[in-house]
This record gives structure tokens, C-alpha cells and sequence, in this order.
């Protein structure tokens, strides 16, 4: 305030006596600690020639600290996430094949064949219609999976639907059939009695075939008798789950293989069976 | 500060000395009287200066360049605690109302300040001041403490000189006031 008096211009008349009354007022210094740390910051600025002032108080170098840091820290948060993320990844892929697996395996296990334990499967086996004149390939797509569960040594390859889908397909498959050999009653039983010595006398054979080759497979589908019970389980599991197109076609497909295949029917399809052209 | 700059740390005593009241009450009356906010401003400030301390050019007084240092310390300082700047709380209306109101019934001659400053009219001072808006509480700590001119004002703050002018005088009248009313 020294320089007061060489001010160009005043607000107003009288404002010395205003300026004097505040300087006499406000004479508040920094306190003595903080002057001899600044000081202290300066000295040492220049005996380190030109460096930042590092004789600061603590909190002063707490900032500079967190400055520094700050962005090693935020790469190293970044790269941790990274890796994090990296190894996460394989885990959910490493997972599909297994849960295939696991819900593929009790297939194989059930009194079924094969084709009932996979939707698309079943699909793909009555929509190339087996048994019926066809090339050799259709009758090649048939008769694997039915020999799938004998063969120890060659896993059954993932069908080609989700997971999801094929776990549900099997569970309305078994419960369509227990539904359908309900409705059946005797004459399903006694159908069954007829088809359980095909099913094992196949499966001694397809065990006896190993190790398999892809002539023999042909050989073995082409040779292998009619399943109507799996035919007629199929096409009633298809009715059930209100997949009528589906059973529809299934049905062609079973008539086009055996031509008395209404009569595997139970009577509770019969009447439908009759309207399928 | 040049010679500072050169390596003469007693230069920065020197300096340090002479401004360091000027610059620490600068900071203490915006900050309504809080020492702590007003230490660690002051400490801020005084460390950029150090820090400054090869790059500084002399363009113009030390005492505007460190009250600029000062200023933008404070605009920071609210922004980072407040959400608000110096700018952002401008009320020319204020401004306008009250210098109207008090244009007639003030008499510059008529100085009411003749009685010595006691205890009590230095509270009444601070407080006063603290009452007054922001920008004309810092056109008139710029001038009073930092001890700088209208022009210099209105530059660093990025006004006209009327503005400044206008500021100041309002500042004035209400510490005015405040003295007229302990007689």
C-alpha cells in the first residue's frame, strides 16, 4: 500500500480517511509457520537449481504424490481389469462343449434311441425318411446316431440346436412317451414287448461292429430294421408339444417307411393320423 | 523477483516481506475470515511464485502479477468448493439498486471518520465487507491491499475501468456506512 497515493483515479472524495480506517483495521499477517515454510520452499528451490519448491508442507506434497501416481495407478487399474476380462473369456467358452456334453450323455444311457433324444436329430431322421428309396447318405445320417450309444470310442458329435432346446425336446420327449404308452395301455406294452429284443439284439451288433468305419456304418443302417416304436414315441411327443407340422411330416415320412404305420399309432392319434395326407 | 530468479533466495525474503500481508489478507476477507482456507491459498500462491521463479518476466509491478496468481488461485478455489466464479456472481442489478438508492443522501465531504479505530469498527469493518458481493469485495481488496489501479484492476479482472470504478465505489459507500453508523 505504499504506492496508494500514485493512484490515478478515486472512487470518491473522503476515501483516504476510509483506506487509512481499514489498513488500521486489517492487519492480519500469515502465521510464522507458514512464512517459514514458504521460505524454507524457496531456499531450497534454489540450492536445487530450479526444481519444484519439495520442502512444502505435508499436504503440499501429498498433491504432488497423488499427481504423480495417479496416472500409474489408473494404468495399472485398467490392465488389471484387462486381465480380468482376458480370463474370463475362455472360461465361458471352454463351458458350452462341456454342458453340451453333460446334457447329451444321459441320451445315450436312456431305453430310447437315439434320434428321441435330439429334436433336430429326430428331424433330420424322419425328414430323410429311412427305409424309404433314398440315397445312401440319408440312411447314413439315420443310422449314426443310432448306433452312437454302443459306440464307446467315437463321442457323439453336438446337435446342432442350443442346449436349452435339445434338454427340453428330451424332457417332452419322455414325457410324451410315458404319456403315450399310457394311452396305449397293453397294445403298447405288447409293441414293446416286440421292439426291446430289436433294440438289444442292434445294440449287440453295433457293439460287435467296432471299431466302426464308415462302410460298416452304411452296412449297419442299411441293414437295421424298422424302429416303429421310436417312429410312433416320436410322432406322438411331436403332437404333444403342439408341433403339428412336425408330426405331420413325421408321420408322411414313417408311412413312407412302413405302410401300416397308422396302426403303431396309439387310438388316441388314429383319428388325426387319418386327416394327415 | 528477477533477482530471485538469478538464485539470491534473500531477494525472495525481501519480497515475501513486503507482500505477504497484502496477499494473505486478500485471501482471508474473501474467505469470510477462515484462516485455514486463507493459509492454504496463501501457501498455494506463494509456491506457484516459487515455482514461477526462472520462467518470470517482468512485464509489469510484481504486486499485479501476484495478485493475478491470487486471483486465479481464488476463482479455482471457488470453483473447486462452490461451483461458482468470481464471474458467475456479477449482479449488476444489486449494484445498479443500491448505488441509486444511496447517490442523493450521500456527502462525500461530509467525512464522519475522524474517531480513532477501535476494536469494534475493525469487526464492523470485516464484517462489512464480508456483506458486500464478491466482485466488489475483490475490486476493493485489489485495490486496497494489493495496491493496485483502476486501470491495473480492469485489466486483470478483464473489465472496464467504469466497471471497476462502479464496483469500487459501492464497496466504499457500504464500508462508509458501517463507520457512520459507530459515530
Amino acid at each position: 500500500m505504499s504506492d496508494h497515493d500514485r493512484l490515478g483515479s478515486r472512487p470518491a472524495n473522503g476515501d483516504a480517511e476510509l483506506e487509512r480506517a481499514w489498513r488500521d483495521a486489517s492487519d492480519e499477517q500469515p502465521p510464522s509457520h507458514l512464512d517459514a515454510a514458504i521460505i524454507a520452499a524457496a531456499r531450497k528451490s534454489v540450492s536445487e537449481g530450479g526444481k519444484q519448491p519439495t520442502t512444502a508442507p505435508a499436504r503440499v506434497r501429498s498433491q504432488d504424490w497423488l499427481t504423480r501416481w495417479q496416472p500409474l495407478a489408473a494404468a495399472a487399474t485398467v490392465a488389471g481389469l484387462a486381465f480380468v476380462l482376458v480370463q474370463m473369456l475362455p472360461r465361458e467358452h471352454s463351458g458350452r462343449p462341456s454342458m453340451q456334453y453333460e446334457e447329451s450323455a444321459p441320451a445315450p444311457a436312456s431305453a430310447e434311441p437315439q434320434p428321441q433324444s435330439s429334436s433336430a436329430r429326430g428331424a433330420t431322421y424322419y425328414g430323410q425318411a429311412p427305409g424309404a428309396a433314398g440315397d445312401a447318405e440319408s440312411r447314413e445320417q439315420v443310422a449314426v446316431p443310432e448306433q452312437a450309444p454302443s459306440q464307446s470310442e467315437a463321442p457323439v458329435p453336438p446337435p446342432p440346436t442350443p442346449p436349452a432346446t435339445t434338454a427340453k425336446a428330451t424332457a417332452s420327449d419322455t414325457a410324451a412317451t410315458a404319456d403315450a404308452s399310457a394311452a396305449r395301455g397293453e397294445t403298447s406294452a405288447d409293441r414293446r414287448q416286440e421292439v426291446e429284443p430289436q433294440l438289444a439284439g442292434r445294440a449287440s451288433t453295433a457293439a460287435a461292429a467296432a471299431p466302426s468305419s464308415p462302410a460298416r456304418e452304411r452296412e449297419l443302417g442299411n441293414s437295421a430294421p424298422l424302429d416303429t416304436a421310436a417312429w410312433a414315441s416320436r410322432i406322438v411327443a411331436l403332437q404333444e408339444s403342439g408341433d403339428v407340422l412336425a408330426a405331420e411330416d413325421a408321420l408322411r415320412a414313417f408311412r413312407a417307411a412302413e405302410p401300416d404305420a397308422d396302426s403303431y399309432l396309439p387310438d388316441s392319434l388314429r383319428e388325426w393320423a387319418r386327416t394327415v395326407e | 523477483m528477477r533477482a530471485y530468479g538469478q538464485g539470491d533466495a534473500r531477494a525472495f525474503e525481501t519480497l515475501y516481506a513486503r507482500h505477504k500481508g497484502a496477499s494473505y489478507r486478500y485471501f482471508l476477507r474473501h474467505a469470510g475470515g477462515d484462516t485455514a482456507t486463507a493459509d492454504e491459498l496463501h501457501q498455494d500462491l506463494w509456491l506457484r511464485v516459487i515455482g514461477a521463479r526462472e520462467r518470470y518476466e517482468a512485464q509489469a509491478k510484481f504486486s499485479t502479477w501476484l495478485f493475478t496468481l491470487a486471483r486465479h488461485r481464488l476463482v479455482d478455489h471457488w470453483r473447486s468448493r462452490h461451483g461458482i466464479s468470481l464471474a458467475s456472481l456479477e449482479d449488476d442489478a444489486v449494484l445498479t439498486q443500491v448505488e441509486d438508492s444511496a447517490a442523493a443522501s450521500r456527502d462525500v465531504d461530509d467525512d464522519p471518520l475522524h474517531a480513532s479505530i477501535d476494536a469494534e469498527t475493525r469487526r464492523r469493518l470485516v464484517a462489512a465487507l464480508a456483506d458486500v458481493p464478491p466482485l466488489q469485495r475483490d475490486a476493493f481488496l485489489l485495490h486496497i491491499e494489493g495496491g493496485l489501479s483502476l486501470d491495473e484492476i480492469a485489466s486483470l479482472t478483464a473489465t472496464s475501468g467504469e466497471t471497476v470504478k462502479s464496483r469500487l465505489r459501492y464497496a466504499y459507500r457500504r464500508l462508509r456506512a458501517t463507520l457512520e453508523d459507530l459515530q
